[in-house]
């Protein structure tokens, strides 16, 4: 007797690292637009600024994947920064350290000079676009 | 549909003043009417009123409200802003109690319309509170954000 047809698709789960790699870079490409994005405000010493070291980094579950920083090292995790131990979760988190929580938020004596926010409210809906320029060619590898 | 003022910061200011939690804490000790909620930055020091900003023994409950920026769609009159409310309290508990009463004041309310006619759909407080100390002052403070659905135009 001849088997019936059936439209069940296999997973191919031997490939499944390759294709959350893919995502996660771009992932990755979204945190790094963001802070091209942003302008933080100037302080002396002029040109340097008091808000300079911004950063990207990158996490499949609790193990870290990538990291970029402005000043060319690799940035130090935020200590208020909580990492999910989902090891099938791709986080990745982008900012600014001390004190741009300050100048972003403002205190009683300064007042709140937001640059990160507006960066990520310019920079989220286009993630789609910006996501599919690099997963795109890194999923067509994947045999 | 005629223009307005987009910034939906007044009505906030509005809705946060009038709610009973909040002026029992932000409108008290010494008494204010209306609540200490104040946009932008603190209240300055004048000479009818001696400000907002204190140093430790003589803090008191306010609540700063700033507009981060947002992204106004692109094809219909609609903007999605998000605000930062900054809760100061005399200690660390007084803060976290001040930014949930805030937060219960303004989040998940549905559709209304401003004095001027601007839509707010929805607002929403969901981010949970970050406990913090003002560097210059050392007062406690919550920090809370709130997400706005607009209208850039008057609907009523």
């Amino acid at each position: 007797m001849a088997r019936k047809t059936s439209s069940r698709v296999v997973l191919n789960r031997s490939r499944l690292d390759r294709v959350h790699l893919a995502m996660a870079t771009g992932v990755y490409q979204v945190g790094k637009e963001i802070l091209r994005a942003t302008h933080p405000p100037d302080a002396t010493p002029w040109g340097v600024g008091l808000v300079n070291n911004g950063g990207v980094l990158l996490y499949r579950g609790r193990a870290k994947l990538a990291g970029f920083g402005l000043d060319g090292r690799q940035p130090r995790p935020p200590r208020a920064a909580r990492v999910s131990r989902d090891p099938n979760l791709t986080q990745a988190i982008v900012g600014y350290g001390f004190p741009g929580r300050f100048q972003e938020l403002g205190t009683i004596h300064q007042r709140a000079r937001p640059f990160l926010t507006p960066a990520v409210q310019q920079i989220l809906p286009n993630a789609p676009i910006i996501m599919a320029s690099v997963v795109g060619p890194a999923l067509e590898k994947i045999p | 549909m005629t223009q307005v003022n987009w910034d939906p910061l007044g009505k906030l200011l509005t809705e946060i003043r009038s709610d009973a939690g909040v002026i029992a804490i932000a409108g008290a000790n010494p008494s204010s009417s209306p609540a200490r909620v104040r946009g932008f930055e603190p209240a300055p020091r004048t000479d009818s009123y001696d400000g907002d900003a204190h140093g430790p023994g003589e803090y008191r409950a306010f609540v700063v409200l700033v507009n981060l920026g947002g992204q106004r769609w692109y094809r219909v009159p609609i903007q999605q802003p998000r605000f930062v409310a900054r809760c100061y309290g005399r200690n660390p508990a007084e803060a976290a109690q001040l930014a949930a009463a805030v937060s219960d004041s303004i989040h998940y309310i549905g559709p209304r319309v401003a004095t001027n006619g601007l839509g707010i759909y929805a607002s929403f407080e969901d981010s949970g509170g970050e406990q913090d100390r003002d560097p210059d002052t050392d007062q406690p403070f919550v920090t809370i954000f709130i997400d706005i659905l607009a209208t850039t135009q008057a609907v009523a």
